[in-house]
């Protein structure tokens, strides 16, 4: 290691203000601080500092993200083997299963961190260590059967338009990852929705088994011709609630096992990096909203306000969004008061619109950017009843 | 006795607490003053070179109030006068002579009328004790305080052992104490730690307010943000627990107090422990050689402490020298680590489940300046319940009076935001900043 830091402490002087390479100052800075801590030491009167970074920050929601990235990997692998009639030995199935994840990983860190390094080089600043997390998130939110090129242009948007545009990390108000979802969502709705595509398909269409369908819970339900028949249409799709809960079943890569969602959550609220009330919250609200419908139900009324609390949390991407996507400390509002107000309305929309509107079987995704969008009002409402409190202090 | 609690603090247990042990330090030969160390006052000389001063002999004074005078420590020579850059009156340097003479001031009876006796105060050399909220400026001599905070107990890591003092001069800080309520009409608040048993049976019925918290819970701004109760409160006086002891030893024996007890702290110093001293005793002759590129002195605590250099002398209001590691190894990709060895406010590292009891931290900054994200945890350690990040945002939209809104003016610059960002954004070095514009701009 030795011959590596002595290697970057010679090429420092080429990046630095004045050196031939200036320019590309912030990727030698991303790569040597990825490397090697830094050694500015405190200039100012507050002499000793906490060891968090914004890099083990970030790092922690990675390490919270991998089980539901190897469980990713597993299902779409399982799916696809199991629409196709193919082999169900462990190791092929991951084999298929990396052959559909990596690329899609791949894809997305080679075209978001090009984008993140033109912005960072010619804004003149660091490379934030934010992309790491929106990279990671983002493979997890598609449909294993989506095009590659799709998930360029999707994290493209998310990157650009989502966040860079209105300064970077830290700045943006939407979550990128969402962001970039959403712009795929509306774009490419035949790539997005529908029962073709949550499955990679390894073999041809009339060589699937019989009976195969490829629908997520949320589909089956929502097709449900009345709203008692919907658990046992549920049931005889295969979707009980311990089938949704462990995950084996079609939806977004990362989003179908409730289990590995909760041992990310734990990693977060253990550690601090999640806000455990957005995350109380969003169930809280889900769980009202759900019950409430249930009980103005009538059976002329749609299928989906007929199903149950409980089904609404370990159905499609509820759990993931409100333990990954809801608590992005940037896009959500950083009072506490205003995490549960938050939280509790992300669930409240997302299961409004998964009941009431015909056209979107999920509604967790836009629901999180509706309050991505309020958040800074939230929060005002909060700070200034705050403010009211204290005895005024001004010149 | 009131009990107050502070919820929002939050100890580093740092390493190199000082041992109760008292060192008593001669006067050495050559004593010193750093007129530019003192904040807020505009330092005008009143001697010059190879004049002969007495203990008590006024050097320079502020030439915002020409009343307010500080004096010579000790008697003898002055040798040399440094200016820095831009004429800043950096160092008087005082060759101390043998006998030890020291100017005899009139000092009038607490009772006598308050004119008389505050304008001997200021002749003494000691009216710079008084600091006003919220800009840390000398007090006006024709003005009364709403309120004078005191806090005995200093938490910052590390100051010295408020029991030290208080059994030592015990009858000086009685009379001093006298002094503030002379000056006040009777509105003196007295805070002293929960944790301090001795201070509290000492002191008995003087204390007003009983705190309880971490650091930093007694600091004096703190106790006067959980006190106040109306905005004239907001221009309350501060006085340290040791010049409240200087004061009383200028009314009980007429003469210019110049002993001061001072800690030595840190991981790197040898031997942390207490001295009594004659202020602007050399730092050398605390700290002894150490090797300034790898270790930083610091007067005063980690927190809010000025950096100094081996050169300098202990200051008018200087309490404590931190010895603390500069700088450290560039780890191998250390944010992947466990981390056992990681002190942090936050849970993220091992070290939050197998505690220490203490820690020998460094200067390093441990990692690069990001943008805000949100983390919230600037929040959770603010003592006076501002949001320092909302403060911040709005500073850097040049928005200053929703900044005051929110109460920046309720800083009291205990730099724990700072300490905590994990994107290492100077919070409190920007809030000081901005304060001291603002007082610039109350005093045109």
């Amino acid at each position: 290691m030795k011959f590596l830091l002595k290697l970057f402490h010679e090429q420092e002087k080429y990046f630095k203000k004045g050196g031939k390479l200036e320019k590309l100052y912030p990727l030698f800075e991303a790569q040597y601080t990825i490397l090697f801590s830094q050694k500015t030491v405190s200039k100012t009167r507050v002499h000793i500092r906490d060891f968090l970074d914004t890099k083990r920050y970030m790092i922690t929601v990675v390490l919270a993200l991998l089980p539901c990235m190897l469980f990713a990997i597993y299902n779409s692998g399982y799916q696809a083997h199991a629409a196709a009639n193919l082999s169900l030995e462990h190791v092929d199935i991951i084999k298929t299963g990396l052959q559909v994840y990596l690329p899609l990983l791949l894809v997305t860190f080679v075209v978001g961190g090009f984008w993140e390094v033109i912005f960072s080089v010619v804004r003149k600043h660091e490379i934030n260590e934010g992309f790491l997390v929106t990279g990671m998130l983002f493979p997890l939110i598609m449909p294993a059967g989506i095009p590659l090129w799709m998930v360029a242009m999707g994290i493209s948007f998310g990157v650009v338009i989502g966040k860079e545009v209105f300064g970077g990390t830290g700045r943006n108000f939407l979550n990128p990852a969402l962001t970039g979802r959403a712009f795929l969502f509306f774009t490419y709705p035949a790539f997005m929705s529908g029962d073709g595509v949550w499955t990679h398909m390894v073999a041809a269409k009339d060589k699937l088994v019989d009976g195969f369908s490829g629908a997520t819970p949320l589909a089956v339900a929502a097709l449900s011709p009345t709203g008692e028949a919907v658990s046992s249409e549920l049931a005889s799709a295969g979707f009980s609630v311990s089938n949704m809960f462990w995950g084996f079943i079609p939806g977004s890569m990362g989003e179908t096992s409730v289990f590995c969602v909760l041992i990310g959550a734990a990693i977060l609220i253990i550690t601090g990096i999640g806000s455990w009330r957005t995350m109380l919250a969003c169930v809280v609200g889900a769980v009202s909203m759900s019950a409430l419908f249930n009980a103005v139900a009538s059976p002329d009324s749609v299928a989906m306000m007929s199903v149950t609390p409980i089904q609404h949390l370990v159905m499609g991407g509820f759990a993931f969004g409100a333990v990954f996507m809801a608590t992005d400390p940037v896009s959500s509002p950083s009072q506490k008061l205003s995490k549960l107000i938050y939280g509790f309305l992300i669930g409240a929309i997302a299961i409004i619109i998964r009941a009431v509107n015909p056209a979107y079987p999920e509604g967790m995704m836009l629901s999180i950017l509706l309050m991505n969008v309020f958040a800074p009002v939230i929060d005002h409402f909060v700070m200034n009843a705050k403010l009211k409190k204290r005895i005024p202090n001004v010149i | 006795m009131t009990l107050i609690k502070v919820d929002k603090t939050y100890d580093v247990k740092l390493s190199g607490k000082p041992s109760l042990a008292v060192d008593s330090l001669p006067i050495q030969p050559i004593h010193g003053l750093h007129p530019y160390r003192i904040p807020n006052i505009t330092p005008k000389l009143l001697i010059k070179e190879n004049d002969s001063v007495k203990i008590g002999t006024p050097l320079f004074f502020d030439k915002k109030q020409p009343d307010v005078v500080f004096s010579a420590p000790v008697a003898g020579q002055i040798t040399q006068i440094v200016y820095g850059p831009r004429r800043r009156l950096d160092k008087i340097e005082i060759t101390t002579s043998e006998s030890q003479e020291a100017e005899v001031l009139d000092v009038p009876d607490v009772s006598s009328d308050r004119a008389s006796f505050v304008q001997s105060i200021c002749k003494a050399g000691l009216w710079g004790v008084f600091r006003t909220f919220p800009f840390q400026a000398i007090a006006k001599i024709d003005a009364t305080p709403s309120l004078i905070v005191l806090s005995v107990d200093n938490d910052e890591p590390h100051h010295p052992n408020s029991s030290i003092i208080l059994d030592k001069y015990l009858n000086e800080f009685k009379k001093g104490l006298s002094v503030l309520k002379a000056l006040s009409e009777n509105k003196v608040v007295v805070g002293i730690s929960s944790t301090n048993n001795d201070g509290r049976a000492a002191l008995g019925s003087l204390i007003t307010h009983v705190i309880e918290g971490e650091y930093p819970a007694n600091n004096p701004g703190v106790l006067l943000y959980k006190v106040k109760t109306s905005v004239k409160e907001n221009s309350a006086w501060t006085v340290t627990l040791q010049d409240v002891v200087r004061l009383g030893h200028l009314f009980l024996t007429k003469k210019y107090p110049a002993k001061r007890i001072v800690c030595l702290a840190g991981a790197k110093a040898i031997n942390p422990r207490h001295f009594e001293m004659i202020q602007g005793t050399p730092v050398r002759s605390v700290v002894g050689d150490v090797d300034e590129s790898t270790t930083r002195l610091i007067s005063g605590g980690v927190f809010t402490g000025t950096r100094v250099s081996n050169d300098d002398f202990i200051g008018f209001s200087d309490e404590a020298i931190h010895c603390l590691q500069e700088g450290g190894d560039q780890e191998f990709m250390a944010f992947m680590t466990p981390g056992f060895n990681k002190a942090s406010y936050s849970r993220a590292f091992m070290s939050s489940v197998f505690k220490k009891s203490s820690w020998a931290l460094s200067s390093l900054v441990n990692g690069g300046e990001r943008a805000c994200i949100e983390c919230g945890y600037c929040e959770e350690v603010c003592p006076v319940d501002l949001t320092p990040q909302a403060v911040m945002k709005r500073l850097a939209g040049k928005d200053i009076e929703s900044a005051l809104d929110f109460g920046l003016l309720d800083c009291v610059d205990c730099g724990l935001c700072t300490y905590v960002c994990p994107s290492k954004i100077e919070l409190g070095d920007l809030f000081l900043k901005t304060k001291s514009t603002l007082l610039k701009e109350v005093e045109k």
